[in-house]
């Protein structure tokens, strides 16, 4: 019989932490499957994240090191000048990326590292429960927005995209969401391109992924494609930005 | 081949790191450690390494410790507000156990202080790196000279315990000029055998698995695990004490009053110690030359039936070096301290009135 799908083999057997339905599981899967496409699953190395994905070097089968909270880029950017012919994605949260490791997430962009950042937008911290994040809607109600997040008070929204697109060196910018199969290939296209700009040219590509926290968000994870379809792609539009 | 060169006491110590192989530094301009960053700007190229103008401190220990995880002899140097911006990451060095070299060009006060050199990081660096209780080693030169020979084995010994190793030095080493011999050129191992390196997979190895916090082992869970491994750690930590801590004693034949200090209070004592003994004075001095491990042995040893008293001396008010020599000398030995605070520099004719006030 011909196969026509199988479980990456670049993933680990053991399952992941991830909560059901969490769009972190999807994203780490189609890494796996990219990296196995372009062959690189021996070569690829993947930085761990603070965050939900904090054993994210368990559930693949690449060398994996972490970071501190929020300095992935600084690190990264050690990492990638000392072995610049080692593929390397930094696996991100929103929190991670965009509020405490913003200053690095940006300098890193800014000369052009030449990794892949993968930035998983669940618009709160995952891992500590549910907080607002820089990501976080106005409006939306988080823990530590308990009546709805006030703009005056927290900050707008913060796209990070858009920012990384602003600056001349990055390669490639884009954001794309994971809330339909459509867009899981779509973001699979992007991952792979991604990864083959930084093998063949070198240089920074950012890929920002739409997610899900279904826990955190205290909904339903069959809802959760219709409230990021109608509400969160509002705010975050997906598409190329660069590149 | 080696040469003889007169050369900053930073510059000195940079070109010697690069001689120990160290071929990544990345750094954020503070003084006293902005010459620093500025020789290694053209000198790293020079040689073929990367240097990194970090946006911070923060981000510079971080990229040092990326390029470990790549199996390069990496480094960075800051000095007070910069190192208190950098401990987190200590700590998962400490915990990740990662090689690098980490030189801390000492100024003067808490908070933004003053740009004179000082001692006051002794507590700091020598009691556990950042949170969690950790440890690394420290080694605290007194010339520039030591400083050369300490770093261009740095990394030798931190790849050997797997672990940051700290070299203290202050402003006033940093800032000064002497003759100094620097080494010859060595190459560094290759490193991509080490478990805390990651990529370059070569003959269908495992994946390495590499987290700041041992969670992973044979104790069923993370708790238990990390339990186990800081025990290991710590077995390490007490045989540096026995197999690595180093000293200096200086002009102690027949002392009956002993001086102990480090760094730059060392060196100014030993002038101090020198005329003393013109004036006929039975005075020696013991430096610790390791700050982490400490000398506790060596201290506990002086015998009291010998040394009559005591004198510490040290750049920093509170004080903190003080306390640990009490905590080791034998209590019967009267003991007390000359210390000056706020970047000023301790006074060998202050040191020899503090010695004769304890005759
Ligand atoms: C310095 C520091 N501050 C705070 C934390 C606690 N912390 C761990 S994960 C996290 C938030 C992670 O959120 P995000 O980056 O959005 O990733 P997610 O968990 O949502 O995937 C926080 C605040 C930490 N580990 N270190």
């Amino acid at each position: 019989m011909e196969s026509v799908y199988q479980r990456s083999k670049a993933l680990s057997a053991a399952s992941t932490s991830f909560c059901p339905g969490c769009m972190h599981s999807t994203a780490v899967k189609l890494i796996c499957e990219v990296s196995e496409e372009l062959g690189i699953q021996d070569d690829l190395v993947i930085m761990a994240p603070i965050g939900c994905a904090v054993y994210l070097g368990v559930f693949v089968q690449f060398d994996s090191f972490g970071a501190p909270h929020g300095r992935p880029a600084a690190t990264g950017t050690g990492f990638k000048r000392s072995n610049p012919d080692v593929p390397l994605i930094l696996y991100q949260g929103d929190g991670d990326c965009a509020s405490i490791g913003i200053a690095e997430t940006l300098h890193a962009a800014n000369r052009g590292e030449g990794f892949t950042v993968i930035m998983i937008n669940n618009q709160v911290y995952g891992m500590t429960g549910g907080q607002a994040a820089p990501t976080t809607l106005p409006g939306q109600k988080t823990t530590t927005s308990q009546y709805g997040k006030i703009t005056e008070d927290m900050g707008d929204v913060i796209k990070l995209a858009e920012i990384i697109a602003s600056f001349n060196a990055p390669k490639y910018v884009t954001r794309q969401s994971l809330h339909t199969p459509k867009n899981i290939l779509a973001a699979k296209k992007a991952i792979k391109k991604a990864l083959e700009i930084q093998i063949n040219e070198g240089g920074y590509s950012y890929v920002e992924l739409m997610s899900s926290c279904p826990t955190n968000w205290k909904m339903d994870p069959k809802d959760t494609p219709k409230y990021m379809e109608e509400v969160v792609l509002k705010e975050f539009p997906v598409g190329d930005l660069k590149g | 081949m080696s040469e003889k060169v007169v050369k900053k006491g930073n510059e000195a110590l940079c070109e010697a790191a690069l001689r120990a192989g160290c071929r990544f530094f990345a750094g954020y301009p503070i003084t006293p450690q902005t010459t620093a960053t500025e020789y290694l700007s053209w000198r790293m190229k020079e040689v073929g390494g990367v240097f990194v103008q970090a946006e911070s401190e923060l981000a510079a220990i971080n990229m040092i410790a990326g390029s470990a995880h790549a199996g390069c002899r990496s480094m960075t140097a800051t000095s007070g507000p910069g190192l208190s911006l950098m401990t987190e990451t200590l700590s998962v060095m400490a915990g990740t156990r990662l090689p690098t070299v980490i030189v801390d060009i000492q100024r003067a006060g808490a908070g933004i202080g003053g740009i004179q050199g000082a001692q006051g990081d002794f507590y700091m660096v020598t009691k556990t790196l950042g949170h969690g209780g950790l440890q690394g080693l420290v080694y605290a030169p007194d010339t520039i000279q030591e400083s050369v020979d300490i770093i261009y084995e740095a990394w030798d010994i931190a790849e050997k315990y797997r672990t940051p190793v700290f070299i203290m030095t202050d402003g006033t080493m940093g800032q000064m000029m002497e003759a100094v011999e620097i080494p010859d050129f060595k190459d560094a191992p290759d490193l991509s055998d080490q478990p805390y390196v990651a990529g370059k997979r070569k003959d269908g190895r495992a994946k390495r698995l590499i987290t700041d916090s041992p969670w992973f082992g044979s104790k069923g869970n993370a708790n238990d695990n990390m339990e186990y491994f800081y025990a290991e750690y710590e077995k390490m930590y007490e045989s540096w004490e026995e197999n690595e801590v180093r000293y200096e004693e200086y002009m102690i034949d027949e002392a009956e009053y002993l001086i102990i200090a480090w760094g730059t209070s060392a060196r100014v004592a030993k002038t101090s110690v020198k005329h003393l003994r013109n004036q006929g004075i039975k005075v020696g001095l013991l430096r610790p030359i390791t700050l982490a491990p400490f000398p506790k042995k060596q201290i506990a040893a002086i015998d009291k039936n010998k040394i009559k008293a005591v004198l510490t001396v040290e750049m920093t008010i509170p004080s903190q070096f003080h306390h640990e020599v009490t905590r080791y000398l034998d209590k019967d030995i009267k003991v007390d301290t000359y210390r000056r605070g706020g970047g000023n520099m301790v006074l060998d004719e202050e040191i020899e009135e503090a010695v004769k006030k304890l005759m």
